[in-house]
């Protein structure tokens, strides 16, 4: 297997594709350090809605923002350029399992989004770090790092999900559209959410956040919203920033959200990891 | 002589379709199968189901005389094939296909540059080995030729090849073929090709395996088959059954089943000189046989006379 991963590491290293996607991420990830910036500027304080930490936040948490989306194309294309080219073909006739096939690109495609990933938020960094707030304080670094793992996992969960879709269909347009309509239902989901149970009063009862939290589950992209609300008291998603007080009753909601995520991170993981892997090994190849 | 490949009631059902039905099939060493059948006669599903791009539906093969599913991915190793199309990875240059191909086939040479080179030299891509022109931008006779030389690497026992001089031009045929026969010749490398250029496939086949509808018609070798497809000339008379009593008696080999035909002539105008000697009216004369393709048409049409 180490000689596949060899290969698939050489492929994206040669490719030309990979690079594009990369670049354009950067080129992204600059707008959006500008934007932020502009945003800030229209703010004041240091709880401002818009810092440092809440823009690499925004990398990973809103599931369906131009870096994912990004990620989720390069990765289709990645893998669906293999069924393409026919040369999964040479592959399996040259003393490879399916399976080893299936992990060495599933750890690929992973690769690849990451390296997408970061770009993007490499570059919202080097601009942002002049014009924003950083946001750290010594309570927040921790609860941080915890909602960048969550955002890692969702990000790994969405891949694989999109690499599994690569595999039922033909056209590779299909997984990137169905990831995106999904995201997109998602974000309306979740504002039809927010507007439901909070209204627009940033004062939400605890019968209102009990309600929200046991169908959070269902929602993907609150979960970002969760991440960001749970410990610091402010919800941001994909579409626009808004400042609420979620938790007025100063109950401890810590539990609903971890679970939530996990919970829907970790179906949509090993659905799509095990439904592929399964798919892949007893299925004619294309 | 050991065989290469041993398939076992090998059958493919897709839906309602069977595209193969129960094909048991030996490939011995050192041969070159001719794998003949028309356009969806099941030539590509029985090399799918032996490159395992796709699973059969019952039945099994074996490779080397390993048919356990474990052992199998390993003597894959031992094979390498060109199914339907070369895979190559079009937007890298013949260099990098050749060196992800040795990646895959862990092939590490003391001098890996030198080793590329070779392979390109050997079919005859010379002209690419520094250039730094994609896949993609190689005309269909280099993309095959590449796609040999990619199946090479690792030095394969086995070389199976779906329909390699599709698209070819007659010039890029004669040297696929040439490169075909010289490595079956001087390496000794056991090679199954499909075709359904009949006439190209009978200058390289050692043995032939004609298949239709999915079903296994015949495995003959090129010697038999030389035999079976001799030349005949299919003749109609006022009276036949006279004609043939005296065709035989002329020493002309004779056969009356489906008409009138004599084999192993020499003398056209001896033959029909007897019949008409003989007051018989000449009605028609035809030469047929001879060539693959006749026979192949009469093997599967059911009326091999």
């Amino acid at each position: 297997m180490k000689k596949l991963l060899k290969l698939v590491f050489f492929r994206l290293r040669k490719e030309k594709a990979p690079w594009i996607e990369l670049s354009i991420a950067i080129a992204f990830g600059l707008i959006y350090g500008a934007v932020y910036a502009y945003i800030a500027s229209l703010s004041s304080g240091s709880d401002s809605v818009v810092n440092i930490r809440s823009t690499i936040l925004g990398t990973f948490s809103p599931s369906y923002n131009i870096p994912t989306a990004l990620a989720v194309a390069g990765s289709v294309a990645f893998f669906h350029t293999e069924i393409n080219y026919g040369t999964l073909r040479n592959q399996i006739t040259s003393g490879y399992s399916r399976k080893q096939i299936f992990i060495s690109y599933w750890i690929g495609v992973l690769a690849l989004s990451f390296m997408i990933m970061l770009g993007f938020t490499a570059a919202n960094l080097l601009v942002s770090a002049w014009f924003i707030p950083v946001g750290f304080t010594a309570s927040n670094v921790g609860p941080f790092f915890m909602s960048i793992g969550f955002g890692v996992l969702q990000t790994v969960a969405i891949i694989t999900l999109a690499y599994f879709l690569t595999h039922l269909m033909k056209s590779p347009a299909w997984p990137i559209l169905i990831v995106i309509l999904l995201g997109a239902s998602s974000v309306i989901a979740d504002m039809l959410a927010q507007m439901i149970f909070f209204g627009v009063s940033p004062n939400a009862t605890a019968d209102d956040l009990n309600t929200f939290f046991s169908i959070l589950v269902f929602l993907p992209n609150s979960q970002s919203a969760a991440i960001t609300s749970g410990s610091y008291g402010i919800f941001t998603d994909g579409l626009f920033f808004a400042n609420l007080t979620a938790n007025p009753t100063g109950a401890d909601y810590t539990a609903n959200y971890v679970f939530a995520i996990l919970l829907e991170n970790l179906v949509v993981l090993a659905g799509s990891f095990f439904g592929g892997f399964f798919y892949f090994d007893r299925h004619d190849l294309k | 002589m050991e065989n290469v490949i041993e398939t076992h009631n090998l059958t493919k059902r897709y839906g309602t379709k069977l595209a193969l039905d129960d094909v048991s099939l030996n490939i011995r060493a050192g041969s070159i199968l001719g794998l003949v059948g028309k356009n969806g006669a099941g030539k590509t599903t029985l090399i799918r189901l032996l490159t395992d791009v796709a699973h059969p539906t019952s039945g099994s093969y074996s490779i080397l005389g390993i048919s356990d599913p474990i052992g199998l991915i390993k003597a894959r190793r031992n094979i390498a094939a060109m199914v339907e199309t070369p895979a190559l990875y079009l937007s890298m240059t013949a260099r990098d296909n050749l060196y992800s191909r040795c990646i895959l086939m862990d092939v590490v040479p003391e001098n890996l540059d030198q080793y590329i080179d070779d392979k390109l030299d050997f079919v005859g891509l010379a002209e690419v080995k520094h250039s730094k022109k994609k896949a993609k931008d190689f005309s269909l006779g280099m993309r095959q030729r590449l796609g040999i030389a990619m199946a090479l690497v690792g030095e394969p026992k086995l070389l199976i090849l779906d329909e390699p001089t599709n698209g070819l031009d007659p010039e890029g045929i004669k040297e696929v073929r040439e490169l075909l026969l010289g490595l079956n010749q001087k390496q000794g490398i056991t090679i199954l090709i499909s075709s359904h250029i009949l006439t190209e496939l009978s200058k390289l086949a050692t043995d032939y395996a004609f298949i239709d509808n999915g079903k296994l018609v015949q495995v003959i070798s090129a010697h038999d088959l030389e035999a079976a497809a001799k030349k005949r000339l299919e003749i109609t008379t006022s009276d036949d059954v006279k004609a043939a009593s005296i065709l035989k008696e002329k020493g002309f080999k004779v056969e009356t089943a489906g008409g009138l035909s004599v084999q192993g002539y020499s003398d056209n105008a001896a033959l029909i000189m007897g019949l008409t000697d003989a007051g018989l009216r000449l009605l028609s004369i035809r030469e047929s046989g001879g060539e693959l393709e006749d026979y192949f048409v009469s093997l599967i049409d059911g009326d091999k006379k």
